[in-house]
């Protein structure tokens, strides 16, 4: 009987870890597959039956999933500042930065409860909602969401309506820059930086069109022999680009057809000038493999007169500069001009940054919505956002500073916030560009002679919903950046190269994204000025 | 006793040798070089000046890496897991090698093939996150525990040495009355040391380098294990950018950790493993190598 029941024990033990053996460390995410959940119609009509007295009571503890971010959501100051402006308390959760999309379905389709998924990519949104996985927000937004409606664009709510009057997400709109005719002041956020010092010793002015920026790179090179100009691995320089009539926009519309930025016929002109910068060495010849880190390092070390600078980097670069025994600083060449009769363009754009929705496994969806929208009050957005005038910020002329050390406590709450419309937002988040003497001069610095621009607003993230450009646009955008800096590293004909990228393009896929792309520019081009 | 015969050194020696340093100096390299911008200013990081030896040394980046709730969060729950994780993975480890190591266990070869069978297959990522949802593992800290609490290698690496130890040994023990279990903890074990201390090893470097299971069944940042808060820092300036190589997120962009935290942060982690090292270390390579098969 002993025997029997060692024997029977050992059995359990053994088969026991079995079970929990099996190398789960070994699997990689890549390789999973999702479940769908155990959910109604996809037409979200049956969840319009919301609880009438779903507000009363004690408000519930609210569970938040959202992107990743490199602090913890639970201890940041706007958590604590949000759970006393709204009676909510919430537990934050955090997808990884790894396969963040597959980790968010995984835990959907699971049955994870979460009450809101906020600020996730539109993409991913899109892909929860065909897996008829959200819930519809319009009458929740009706009875509940009178501040998010009031901050939400007609375009922008269109863009996540489906065609049977369904809302899946809550758009959080760009706030690049002011809506269309607005003030531009603060637009332009980076720029060619140049050593002045090496200017100096050049004798020339930084550059504003494209001859003249080709001549100063020449001076450089041919007398110290290096590379004037350096940058990461990007076949996109948005500050050359401008000069020939393009920027950060990838549709454009030419002689009244939308055609991706590698249809553009001026691409041809601009891989040209860009195989001849590097061709005669001006251009790092390491451009191709270059990261952030080294092209700033090249640039810091006094080794390259020019390098793509945000305002922000320009403590760094300074610290850097004396690091090295220079004293020398930085002036922006920003967007370049065609030539000196021509207008400098720069491209701005309005759009959806990210998605915020509501999982048909939330238990508290109908107090979700009424924290996001108590969030979305415009005077709640800006203290949450940037604080109480007079203390952590200040207005002077019409602008914002921040006011120190009481801002630092709002270093982290831009993912706190819920929605406003993009051009107030726009200006409180100039507080934040001046959070130092360096950064704020460098950022008036670059928007000096924004009234010489001619803005070009672009609206193409608005179709970031379509599943053509979920399925296509990451990696044609990929296949194109790649080819594009072999065809300027390779130098051979500029036109050839462009068709052969083009024949790729519309071998893999761009087709149906372009096809996708024209159709929802037909239907939305009158909205877009 | 033999006499140790003189061996000329030929020249193959010499480059041999050489060529051999040459490769350990060289894959020491990288590892001064992150030392070396953990303890140097921001400045000289960025301008890339810094190689195998601070410039401007200081200690600030280290004492804020250490201050961080993240990461202090993150290194308490990687400690957690890998001492938890180590004492109850060694704790089934034994209890199952140990009557596999028998050949007179009834139904020992089916139990084998059985484990050999998890070896090479085994649910994969859907399923395993499926049952610990079910199991309520999801977002604590037993879902990182779990994940790695029983390897079979491990298991086969201790029943070999198990099997290697003279069976008369045991045989005197129970002679003398110990019990099964008496005989497994007074007597096999404590002959056992190399492998346990290797096997330990094993487990606990394992638990500490965790990853995936972060990745999978950790939304909660407070239970963010540290591989995984290291990797998200590391790698945290992709989230900005998108394929254009245009600013995607501002916000996020103006808000990168520099060059020298990354450093400092990738030290500080390392640290608690390479003070477990050399304690193990004389046990590591005698405990490879005892269970195999002997000639």
């Amino acid at each position: 009987m002993k025997k029997l029941l060692s024997f029977f024990l050992a059995a359990v033990l053994m088969l026991s870890m079995t079970a929990c053996s099996g190398g789960v460390d070994k699997t990689n995410a890549g390789k999973g597959s999702t479940k769908k959940p155990v959910t109604t119609s996809k037409s979200g009509k049956d969840s319009g039956k919301f609880n009438e007295s779903a507000l009363s009571g004690k408000k519930p503890e609210l569970k938040i999933l959202t992107g990743y971010e490199a602090y913890n959501f639970n201890e940041q100051p706007a958590n604590k500042l949000e759970e006393e402006m709204t009676g909510y308390k919430v537990k934050w959760f955090n997808l990884p930065q790894e396969n963040a999309d597959k980790k968010l379905i995984l835990d959907i389709s699971g049955g994870e409860s979460y009450d809101l998924i906020m600020r996730i990519g539109a993409s991913s949104a899109n892909q929860l909602f065909e897996k008829n996985a959200l819930q519809d927000l319009k009458p929740l937004l009706d009875k509940y969401g009178k501040n998010i409606l009031a901050g939400v664009s007609d375009m922008a709510l269109q863009s996540v309506t489906t065609e049977d009057g369904v809302i899946y997400g809550i758009p959080h709109e760009a706030f690049d820059g002011p809506q269309p005719g607005g003030d531009p002041y603060g637009i332009l956020k980076g720029g060619i930086g140049f050593n002045m010092k090496y200017m100096k010793e050049l004798g020339k002015e930084v550059p504003a069109n494209l001859n003249d920026f080709y001549n100063v790179l020449k001076a450089y090179t041919d007398k110290t022999g290096k590379p004037a100009l350096t940058t990461m691995a990007s076949a996109w320089l948005n500050y050359v680009m401008a000069g020939f009539g393009m920027g950060d926009a990838g549709w454009y519309e030419v002689d009244g057809e939308y055609l991706p930025r590698i249809k553009n016929p001026a691409v041809v002109d601009y891989l040209a000038y860009m195989q001849k910068l590097y061709k005669e060495g001006l251009l790092d010849n390491d451009m191709p493999i270059n990261t952030i880190d080294t092209a700033k390092e090249k640039f810091t070390n006094g080794t390259a007169l020019a390098y793509p600078v945000m305002f922000w980097a320009i403590d760094g670069i300074y610290e850097a500069f004396k690091a090295t025994g220079s004293d020398a600083k930085v002036q922006v060449a920003t967007f370049l001009a065609k030539d000196a009769n021509t207008k400098p363009v720069v491209y701005l754009r309005q759009g959806i940054s990210a998605l915020s929705c509501i999982p048909k496994t939330a238990k508290n969806p109908e107090h979700a919505i009424n924290w996001f929208n108590i969030i979305s009050d415009k005077e709640n957005f800006k203290k949450i956002y940037i604080g109480e005038e007079g203390k952590s910020y200040e207005i002077k002329d019409g602008s914002y500073y921040p006011i120190f050390p009481a801002f630092n406590d709002f270093t982290n709450s831009d993912k706190f916030t819920g929605v406003l419309q993009t051009d107030v937002a726009f200006k409180m988040w100039q507080a934040r560009a001046r959070k130092t003497d360096a950064m704020a001069e460098m950022y008036d610095q670059m928007n000096s002679r924004v009234g010489d621009y001619e803005v070009k607003n672009y609206y193409e993230s608005y179709a970031s919903s379509l599943p053509e450009v979920r399925d296509n646009d990451a990696a044609l955008g990929t296949m194109v950046n790649d080819k594009l800096i072999q065809a300027i590293a390779d130098g051979g004909d500029p036109k050839k190269a462009i068709d052969n990228i083009i024949a790729e393009w519309d071998k893999t896929g761009g087709k149906e994204y372009e096809a996708a792309m024209k159709k929802w520019h037909d239907e939305n081009k009158d909205t877009m000025k | 006793m033999k006499e140790r015969r003189k061996r000329k050194v030929t020249a193959f020696d010499v480059i041999n040798i050489t060529v051999m340093c040459l490769f350990g100096v060289v894959t020491l390299l990288p590892v001064l070089q992150v030392v070396a911008k953990a303890f140097s200013s921001e400045g000289p990081v960025i301008a890339g000046l810094v190689s195998f030896w601070p410039i401007d040394p200081q200690i600030d980046t280290v004492l804020y890496v250490l201050k961080k709730p993240e990461f202090g969060g993150s290194f308490r729950v990687s400690v957690i897991v890998t001492i938890l994780g180590t004492l109850i993975a060694m704790l089934l480890t034994v209890s199952v090698a140990y009557p596999l190591s028998k050949p007179k266990l009834r139904g020992r070869k089916f139990f084998l093939y059985i484990f050999v069978f998890v070896m090479l297959f085994n649910a994969g990522m859907v399923p395993n996150y499926l049952m610990y949802r079910s199991l309520k593992l999801i977002n604590t800290i037993w879902a990182l525990v779990f994940s790695g609490v029983f390897s079979v290698f491990n298991m086969f690496i201790v029943k070999n040495y198990f099997e290697s130890l003279p069976e008369t040994v045991e045989e005197a023990a129970k002679i003398d009355g110990a019990s099964n279990m008496c005989t497994l903890v007074q007597i096999v074990l404590p002959m056992s040391l190399p492998v346990l201390a290797t096997v330990t090893l094993f487990y606990g470097v394992g638990f500490w380098n965790n990853y995936m299971s972060g990745v999978l069944y950790i939304t909660d940042a407070s239970l963010k294990p540290l591989q995984q808060y290291l990797y998200d820092l590391i790698t945290e300036a992709m989230n900005t950018i998108d394929e254009a190589g245009n600013i995607a997120d501002i916000d996020s962009a103006m808000n990168l950790t520099g060059e020298s935290v990354r450093s400092a942060t990738i030290v500080v982690s390392t640290v608690p493993i390479l003070i477990l090292y050399p304690f193990l270390q004389k046990y590591f390579v005698k405990g490879m190598t005892i269970g195999s098969v002997k000639g």
